[in-house]
């Protein structure tokens, strides 16, 4: 084990088209919404890898079994060939591998914005003590986008896996009684239509750089063109 | 002119972990006084429960009573308005030469969004009150490498427990002073759901 090593492991949600309905007659296309995620997760991944090296972090970006016959042709078309990226299943012994390996341990919904490398340092100090730390980022709208503890907690991690976590309905959790723990905000997820509009405007602020670089800028300016009535 | 330490807080209540942390950073940094800042919290802006600012303010005054070393201000709470840290530094400049800004260890991470943080910096020495259980920092950004550290006792009471203590019918001697004891049971303090 690397001591000083951190696990960042990036959930993948399901796509539901219908949360990204413009109005009763409009959807966004299912292609759009899978170039929507990939952009999102390889903007999330270039965060990181800006942020560390391959020594120092391991990626994997985790897909549920059941949401593998829907995207897994189109959405691993992409071009990671880094070795410290690694896509897995959700299964037991991928969480046995987790467990007790490293220092620090960042669980990412992949459709969340606004992690910098300033966040991942503020993360990282904060998780800096000897008892067990939990940093968990909402968003405005009360959803969790991220968790970062400095102990592996396998209920914490299945507390994740249920895709939609909400801030209340995490802080009701008996399974963080444990825990010491730290609100971070910023952040948000791209997981329906509003949550888009909210992408396009807070890409508009100078501050967005700090978080999306001005490649990852240009791919999702290609899909607002496509919306350009609607987003605005 | 006085070298002041500044302590600022929600004080909701003030209980003994606040009062022996402040006593032994006024030992440590050879401070003349503490001035305790109860901090003024809307009670529309906020979805946090507190109690009136006039009680948390009356808590510290019966806590620090014939201490010649420990005051209190009730400069934020007058505002009746969210105060930023920046502004009461810049106010009690006027008064004191030299000011010690203290800290609880994790805001120093979050330091960088604070109001006019290179500000705070100039107007007061800021001290973080460093944990025993506290690893080496991996990121230091000019703010950490600006402050200064000091390890206190570590007293770790919770504020939060003891409102939780109180509301569930349970004792909480020994973790506040009997005056303030006294105070939550006579003002029937956090009774409500908090």
């Amino acid at each position: 084990m690397n001591s000083n090593k951190k696990l960042f492991c990036l959930i993948i949600s399901k796509i539901f088209q219908e949360n990204f309905r413009i109005n009763k007659d409009k959807l966004i296309t299912i292609e759009d919404i899978i170039f929507l995620k990939q952009n999102l997760l390889n903007n999330l991944i270039e965060n990181i890898s800006i942020f560390s090296n391959e020594n120092y972090v391991d990626i994997f970006v985790l897909l549920s079994n059941d949401e593998i016959n829907i995207i897994e042709d189109k959405f691993f078309e992409n071009k990671f060939n880094s070795s410290f990226i690694k896509f897995v299943k959700e299964n037991i012994t991928i969480k046995e591998s987790f467990r007790d390996n490293y220092k620090n341990y960042f669980f990412i919904y992949s459709d969340v914005m606004g992690i910098s490398s300033r966040l991942l340092n503020t993360s990282i100090n904060l998780l800096a003590r000897e008892e067990n730390m939990l940093i968990l980022s909402k968003s405005s709208s009360n959803d969790v986008c991220f968790i970062a503890k400095n102990k592996f907690d396998e209920k914490i991690f299945d507390l994740m896996l249920n895709k939609n976590l909400s801030y209340e309905e995490f802080l009701a959790s008996r399974e963080i009684d444990n825990f010491f723990i730290y609100t971070l905000t910023g952040t948000y997820r791209v997981n329906n239509f509003s949550s888009l509009k909210l992408l396009y405007s807070s890409l508009s602020n100078k501050e967005s750089t700090e978080y999306c670089s001005q490649q990852m800028h240009e791919n999702f300016t290609n899909l607002f063109i496509e919306y350009r009535d609607y987003i605005k | 002119m006085k070298k002041v330490g500044i302590f600022g807080g929600t004080f909701d209540p003030i209980h003994h972990g606040h009062l022996i942390t402040a006593q032994s950073v006024r030992e440590i940094r050879k401070l003349d006084k503490i001035i305790f800042i109860p901090a003024y919290i809307s009670p529309h802006k906020t979805n946090v429960k507190t109690s009136s600012p006039e009680d948390r303010l009356n808590m510290i005054k019966i806590s620090i009573e014939g201490v010649d070393f420990f005051e209190v201000s009730d400069y934020e709470i007058k505002k009746h308005d969210v105060s930023y840290t920046v502004d009461t530094l810049r106010e009690f400049k006027k008064f004191y030469d030299e000011i010690e800004l203290i800290i609880g260890y994790d805001n120093i991470f979050k330091f960088y969004t604070w109001k006019e943080p290179d500000e705070i910096m100039k107007l007061a020495k800021v001290l973080v009150l460093k944990r025993k259980s506290s690893q080496p920092i991996e990121f230091i950004d000019k703010y950490v490498k600006q402050a200064t550290f000091v390890q206190t006792r570590g007293i770790e009471i919770s504020a939060t427990d003891i409102r939780h203590r109180v509301h569930q019918g349970l004792p909480i001697h020994y973790l506040v002073p009997k005056a303030v004891e006294q105070y939550i049971i006579e003002h029937k303090l956090y009774k409500e759901e908090i």
